[in-house]
Parts: structure tokens; C-alpha cells; sequence
């Protein structure tokens, strides 16, 4: 098994017992990803926004590309709720996953919602 | 009815309302600021000398009947901090009741023959050179009571603390809210100090019974205005019970926090430990807790988005008014200090004292580098309020700022730009903003780049995050973009819903070409706010600046920030490309 330390803001932090901000460890098994920690905390994808793994984005408020991304063990994660602000200028130049960077590369990343 | 440019010459104690000229018609706010700046202030002058003056002017929709958001005024004069030409705007009462009275701008210049300190009371009669001394060494909360006790109308009450007449090189200008409290803050760069080298301690401002804000075209006014009220109330950002009006711009704080890029420990972390203990969400939990205090708070009348706050003690009475984002990573994180009670009580500080808190925070941190104090001392950080507060030595050079304390302390790691440290957001960790920090005329500045359209910005939305290639002229178009915003009266952060609802972009030029009368296009908004930059950069040259001072500060090259461990890599001759414009044809 492994242990991922997590963090959730807004309205996802239900799924830890808080309000507005709650953290918890959750156990997984091996090669379990992100979709399997969202399932595990009981959260819907489309509550979902910005998402971190060890600092590095993940993903962005109005999609959905992190679920089959690997977790490994220690891994720190923060889920915010999709409500969450991140002005493109206070975020431009952030180190990205791959996979978003690919995204968005291809879709726009302006925006507050890549793609809109 | 047009309008009039108030002219307040301190030296013989003269009002008088001119017209305004041709070549300033145009222009309201930080544009007209910057335009009266540019023509009228010799940028080789010392800012606290005769030479300099302040203006005082609200936008182009400012005053206006139900423009939604519109409540900033600007200052402007030439900096004590940067040496630059300087825009601060804030919230609070003043740009509407300034409007109403018809008034265009407010310069003052001159210094009192006599030494003695005024207060001046403006309203639809003229104005009034009232004697201050009484008021001399008080703090922003007891002037603005004073004020609202000696006046009718509860007039916005535009003002200096003991710091403004220290003329300390951190002195904002502070401006009441709705509630009579003094945390609206035309907060950077000084001008506290060039209004206080006036000898002016107070500006009272009256509209009852003006003659109200002239709209050429009342029809398109009301179009644009429906349009741009409507994407407000639609984006998530900025819609009723959305991330802003929930929680504040402290919302920012653990996705900063979370991406490695919240400044921590005078810039030498991109991530806190304590971040989440001073986060919007802990701000809600709090006013939730202690059944005090709000959430969702105005800062001026006709706000729509609502996204200041009122923070309680844990006995419930209320100790400031709003912690922002900026403030609680400045005071905060940048300082080691998790506590959120210390942040609110050191924000008092800084609200009754006339102090940036940006700045304040930042010069705590860089103190606390240089030895004076543990990072995470709060008591101790609280303590220094009392030095600046009895005007000590520690304390005067505190209330100078961040280089000025640097100096004294024998610190290297200075995170300035042109003499004005950096907000909440690590240019190592996010290096879209080290271009604006960079290249900005105003030193280094989170909101002098606000992301526009990329069909506007002509970009074509498709720039990858990251490279290097496009982002001049991606940062120039936001600085535009921003410029313009900046001398329409409109709160910056309309930005967020024009940027993503085309009707909400065109219900905002429609609003302003409404009052002007003017055949506005959107993309008249990048060339009228280039316009604006270049007067600018072009007193900002001739007041001995060049390109080698659009630079982060060295340690940023070769210090690796955790947790990612990057340092500031951005080639020089890129920045050099932001303003290789202005001598161009």
C-alpha cells in the first residue's frame, strides 16, 4: 500500500470532515492514480479543479486530464474545489505535468477555463 | 457641464477650476494621472521637494449611475520609493464623490509658506484650507472618525498617518470604506509622502449637491453597463458566492502555496508551511467561528463582486479591515508567521499608520534576514509597529522600506524592482510575472499585468506556457490592457469576467465610449493603454532609467528556489523587447 498526504480547499474538503480547508492521509494500493484517490475521497470529477501533485499542475478547472495519472508513495496531492481562482498571470510559467502542458499548448491556457 | 481640473497650489493657499486642456480631454484616472505627471513634473525632481505634485483623478465611468464596480481612484506624482513616475489606486469613497463635483483631477502642488499643515475640505462650493495641527501625529482610524463627527454627508475622507508626515518613503494614502474605516490604500510606492511634503494631512470630499457625472451617449452607457453587469455576476470568479466574493484574493493563497511559488521567508522558499492558517478559506472559517465579522464585503458603494472582508478577534470585536492576499503573504509567509490574528493586528498597524502592507511586510521579512528578529517571531514583528509608531531611528527606517532597511542590515537578498519589492508571487516559480515585475514603469507590480482576450491581445490564445517566445508581447498587451482599465474607474479584477465573456469586454468599452461619446473599439483599448505606457517610460528615462533597470534582482539567478529549485533564467534581451516600441514610429 501506499500513503498519500492530501490536501483539499473549498467545497472537496467535505470529503476530510472540514469546510473549507482540510488535510488527510489516504492508503492506496500500488500503481493507484489520481482517479483512484478522487473515488476514494468520494469526490466528483466535476467538482474538481486545480489539482497539484508535489507542486507540479495537474490540472485545470473545466477538464478533466489528471484521472490516469500514477501516484507513488509520500506522494502529497492538493484537490481545490472547481470554484478556485488562478489568473492566467499569476500562473503562467508554473511547472505543468506532461500531459497538460500538451493540452494546453494545443488549446489556450489564457483563459480561466483552457479551451473556452 | 464639463469637466474641471481643481488646481490646489498649497504655496499661497489657491484653489482654482480650470479647464481642462486639449491634450488631457481624453484621458481620466491613472491615465490622466500620468498625463498631468508626464507634462507638469520635472522627472529629475526629488519627490519630496517643491517640484512635485500629486493628482488625484477618478476614471472615465467613475460617479457614473450604477457602473458596476467603479470605485477606484488614482494618485499619482513622482515616487519617493521607485524614483519612477508613480500610479497607486484605491477603492473606498472617494472616486465617485470627486466625479459627482464635476472634478476631473485634483493637482496639488507647492509647499505652505508658513510650515503649518492643512486639511482641505472639498465640496460643490469650492474648497476650504482648514488648520490641521490638531490633527498632526494621529493615526487613519482616529481621522477618519474626527471627520465623519465634524462633517455632514459622510464624505469620503482621503488621508496620511503619522508616517505620510514623516514623509517616509512607504507612506500610502489611505481611503475610507463604506464603513468609515481606513483600509483602502492607494498603497504603493510613496505618495503618502509626496502628499504629506504638500503638508496636507486630509482631503474631505462632499459631493452632496454636485452636478453629477456628464454621459454623452446615456444609451450605449446603459448597453455596455447591462453587459459588463452581467458577465460580473456570471464568472466564476467574480459571481455571487464565487471564489472572490466567498473568500477574498486570499483565495490565492494555497494554490500559490501549493505550486511552490508563495514567497516565503524573505524569498527564499516558494512554499509555507503555515500557508493554509492564513488562507481565505481560514479568513471564512473564522468570521464562520467567531459569529463576527464578514465575508463578501464592499469596499465602495455599487460593488458588485464584493470581495473585501472584516476580520474578527477571537473575543469578536473586529480587528481590520480587509486581509488581502498580498497582505497575509506579506506579514504572513514572507515572515514566517502562520498566525492569522498577528496578520490582522499587524494590517491594523499598517491601516492607521499609513503603510503599504505589501511593502511593510516584505521589510519585516527582509529585517528578519538580516538578523533583527527570528522568522515566525510575531510578537516581535507587532512590536516594530510601536518603533514607527514613536518614530524611533529602528522605526523610521523601517517606515522606508525594503531597500532602505536592506541597507541598514547588511542583506543581499532585495526582491525589488526600481526601489519597490515584489508582491505574493515567485518570478523563480512563476516567470510569466517576473516579466511584468521586470518591465513594469511602476517597479515591481502585480497589478500592472492583467490578462486580456487572446483574439484582443492578439496572440491568438495558443502561447505555450513554457517558452519565451511571444511573452513580450504578451506581458505589453496585459500592461495596455491594465493601463486602460486603471483610468476607467473600474476595479482591476473586471478583467477576470471580460477576459472570458466577449459581451462583457464590449459592455466595458461600450460604458466608457457612453460617457466620452466617443466611437470606441476594443481594439482602441491595447493602443489608448500603450499610449498611457509610453508617457510613462518616457519620464521614467528621462528621469535617468534605462533598460538595466527592467531586471529581478540578482540573487534570483543563481539562488535556487525550493521546493523546484529554479532560478530566474530569463535572457535580459528578452524583457528588453516589452518597451522596444516606444522609440519606434
Amino acid at each position: 500500500m501506499m500513503k498519500i498526504d492530501v490536501a483539499l480547499y473549498g467545497g472537496v474538503a467535505r470529503a476530510a470532515g472540514g469546510k473549507f480547508v482540510a488535510q488527510t492521509e489516504v492508503e492506496l494500493p500500488e500503481s493507484a492514480t489520481l482517479g483512484d484517490l478522487f473515488a476514494k475521497l468520494g469526490l466528483a470529477e466535476t467538482e474538481i479543479g486545480i489539482v497539484f501533485v508535489n507542486a507540479v499542475l495537474h490540472n485545470l478547472p473545466g477538464i478533466m486530464i489528471c484521472t490516469e495519472d500514477p501516484l507513488h508513495d509520500g506522494d502529497h496531492v492538493g484537490i481545490f474545489a472547481i470554484d478556485r481562482v488562478w489568473p492566467y498571470q499569476y500562473r503562467d510559467g508554473t511547472q505543468m505535468s506532461p500531459k497538460l502542458r500538451a493540452y494546453v499548448a494545443k488549446q489556450g491556457y489564457l483563459r480561466h477555463r483552457p479551451g473556452q | 457641464m464639463t469637466r474641471k481640473i481643481l488646481r490646489i497650489n498649497m504655496t499661497d493657499l489657491t484653489a482654482t477650476y480650470e479647464d481642462i486642456p486639449e491634450k488631457w480631454a481624453k484621458w481620466a484616472g491613472r491615465g490622466l494621472t500620468s498625463a498631468i505627471v508626464f507634462d507638469e513634473v520635472d522627472p529629475t525632481c526629488h519627490p519630496l521637494g517643491p517640484n512635485n505634485k500629486l493628482v488625484i483623478a477618478p476614471g472615465w465611468v467613475s460617479g457614473t449611475p450604477a457602473a458596476p464596480s467603479n470605485g477606484r481612484t488614482s494618485f499619482g506624482g513622482k515616487s519617493p520609493l521607485t524614483g519612477t513616475i508613480k500610479e497607486s489606486n484605491s477603492g473606498g469613497l472617494s472616486s465617485q464623490k470627486i466625479a459627482k463635483l464635476g472634478i476631473a483631477a485634483i493637482i496639488i502642488e507647492g509647499q505652505p509658506k508658513d510650515g503649518k499643515w492643512y486639511y482641505l475640505f472639498i465640496n460643490k462650493d469650492g474648497v476650504k484650507f482648514e488648520d490641521a495641527s490638531d490633527l498632526l501625529g494621529k493615526g487613519m482610524e482616529e481621522v477618519d472618525r474626527i471627520m465623519w463627527e465634524r462633517y455632514d454627508h459622510k464624505p469620503a475622507v482621503i488621508g496620511i498617518g503619522p508616517v505620510g508626515e514623516i514623509l517616509a518613503a512607504n507612506a500610502g494614502i489611505s481611503v475610507n470604506d463604506p464603513e468609515n474605516n481606513p483600509g483602502r490604500y492607494a498603497g504603493r510606492g510613496g505618495l503618502g509622502a509626496v502628499m504629506g511634503a504638500r503638508h496636507v494631512k486630509a482631503i474631505v470630499v462632499d459631493d452632496k449637491g454636485g452636478p453629477g457625472v456628464e454621459i454623452k451617449d446615456m444609451a450605449l452607457f446603459k448597453k455596455g453597463r447591462k453587459k459588463l453587469t452581467n458577465a460580473i455576476l456570471a464568472h466564476d470568479l467574480t459571481k455571487p458566492g464565487g471564489g472572490l466574493n466567498a473568500y477574498g484574493t486570499d483565495v490565492l493563497m494555497n494554490i500559490i502555496n501549493e505550486a511552490g511559488g508563495l514567497p516565503t521567508r524573505n524569498f527564499s522558499s516558494g512554499q509555507f508551511e503555515g500557508a493554509a492558517k492564513i488562507s481565505g478559506e481560514m479568513i471564512a472559517e473564522m468570521v464562520e467561528k467567531r459569529k463576527a465579522g464578514m465575508t463578501g464585503h464592499a469596499c465602495h458603494p455599487g460593488c458588485v463582486i464584493q470581495c473585501s472582508n472584516i476580520y474578527p478577534g477571537p473575543d469578536g470585536s473586529i480587528i481590520a479591515s480587509p486581509i488581502e492576499y498580498e497582505t497575509a503573504f506579506a506579514l504572513g509567509a514572507n515572515c514566517g508567521i502562520d498566525d492569522l490574528d498577528f496578520v490582522a493586528m499587524m494590517t491594523k498597524e499598517c491601516n492607521d499608520l499609513g503603510l503599504d502592507t505589501i511593502e511593510m511586510g516584505n521589510t519585516i521579512a527582509v529585517a528578519m534576514d538580516g538578523g533583527l528578529l527570528e522568522f515566525g517571531d510575531k510578537e516581535g514583528a507587532l512590536a516594530l509597529f510601536d518603533e514607527i509608531r514613536n518614530n524611533t531611528p529602528l522605526g523610521r527606517i523601517l517606515a522606508n522600506g525594503v531597500e532602505a532597511t536592506a541597507q541598514m542590515f547588511g542583506v543581499h537578498r532585495v526582491p525589488t524592482v526600481k526601489g519597490q519589492s515584489m508582491p505574493a508571487y515567485e518570478p523563480r516559480a512563476i516567470k510569466g510575472i517576473g516579466f511584468t515585475y521586470a518591465t513594469s514603469t511602476m517597479g515591481a507590480d502585480h497589478t500592472s499585468g492583467y490578462t486580456i482576450a487572446p483574439e484582443i491581445a492578439g496572440v491568438g490564445g495558443k502561447v505555450d506556457p513554457m517558452t519565451y517566445e511571444g511573452k513580450a508581447d504578451l506581458s505589453l498587451a496585459f500592461q495596455a490592457t491594465t493601463a486602460f482599465i486603471d483610468s476607467s474607474g473600474y476595479c482591476l479584477f473586471i478583467a477576470f469576467p471580460i477576459l472570458d465573456i466577449a459581451e462583457g469586454f464590449e459592455g466595458m468599452v461600450e460604458s466608457v465610449a457612453g460617457v466620452m461619446g466617443w466611437d470606441l473599439k476594443a481594439e482602441d483599448v491595447v493602443e489608448l493603454g500603450k499610449e498611457v505606457l509610453k508617457m510613462e517610460r518616457l519620464f521614467n528615462e528621462r528621469a535617468g532609467f534605462t533598460n538595466l533597470d527592467d531586471r529581478l534582482p540578482e540573487f534570483m539567478r543563481y539562488e535556487p528556489l525550493p521546493p523546484h529549485n529554479v532560478v530566474w533564467d530569463v535572457p535580459d534581451e528578452e524583457l528588453d523587447k516589452v518597451y522596444a516600441w516606444v522609440h519606434e514610429d
